[in-house]
């Protein structure tokens, strides 16, 4: 039987910058981790150096924040 | 390319781009981008306190950009910027030299023609501006009755009293 497939998130992907002081991140549509570092490597490159992988939390502004 | 605005120094401001592909459609950019802020006309790129986000929220070829514009990150007063891609490809073609946005820090004089959309009077005396205070008993209120001001009470120790006709509930005692 195959597996039910999660659904899916956006994920924030850090990647390592060659600018100095420069945060360098994609976002991916991804059903896990592991498929969101596949993504990313697709678009920048399989070179690309890959930092964090986490669930992406859309800022919350404060007016609407409890 | 868009002028983001006239910040002050050490604010925190995000503005977005997209790139496209030659037929027109958005395109990820890659080839590990980057976005550099010149300092007006300097050869200078500052790099630091820029956070760039690639298909931001997913969509492709959204890119967010955000700047902490901070003296630590080499930021300066009465000073134009402007944001280039300085490295980083679309669709394996070079994006390098695009300017995605500009901005300043403390750099435009405000508007002080109009105030609350309402144009300012002239002033009596140049250099002062013309107010009309808000009439009430109420904190932070002065009461006015025909151009006088009523309710004066004063708190200050009085040494010399001339010309007085009346002092009532002073308590002092004229020898």
């Amino acid at each position: 039987m195959t597996p039910k497939k999660k659904d899916e998130e956006v994920y924030v992907v850090t990647l390592a910058s060659t600018a100095e002081g420069q945060t360098l991140e994609m976002h991916v549509r991804a059903a896990d981790p592991k498929e969101a570092k596949a993504k990313v490597l697709a678009a920048q490159g399989k070179d690309a150096d890959i930092l964090s992988v986490a669930v992406w939390t859309p800022p919350v502004d404060e007016e609407d924040a409890p | 390319m868009s002028f983001i605005g006239n910040i002050a120094l050490g604010q925190t401001f995000s503005t977005k781009f997209c790139t496209v592909q030659t037929t027109g459609a958005p395109f990820t950019l890659a080839g590990s981008p980057v976005i550099s802020a010149y300092p007006a006309n300097s050869t200078t790129q500052l790099t630091a306190g820029i956070t760039l986000t690639v298909d931001f929220d997913s969509v492709t070829g959204l890119a967010n950009v955000t700047v902490v514009a901070t003296t630590g990150n080499g930021y300066l007063t009465a000073t134009d910027y402007q944001l280039v891609i300085t490295t980083g490809t679309v669709n394996s073609v070079s994006v390098v030299g695009y300017v995605i946005g500009e901005f300043s820090i403390e750099n435009r004089p405000a508007n002080v023609t109009f105030w609350n959309g309402t144009a300012v009077a002239t002033p009596d005396t140049a250099g002062y501006p013309k107010v009309t205070i808000k009439d009430g008993t109420g904190t932070g209120e002065i009461d006015t009755i025909a151009g006088a001001v009523a309710h004066v009470v004063l708190t200050d120790t009085t040494t010399t009293v001339t010309n007085a006709t009346t002092v009532a509930n002073s308590g002092w005692k004229v020898p």
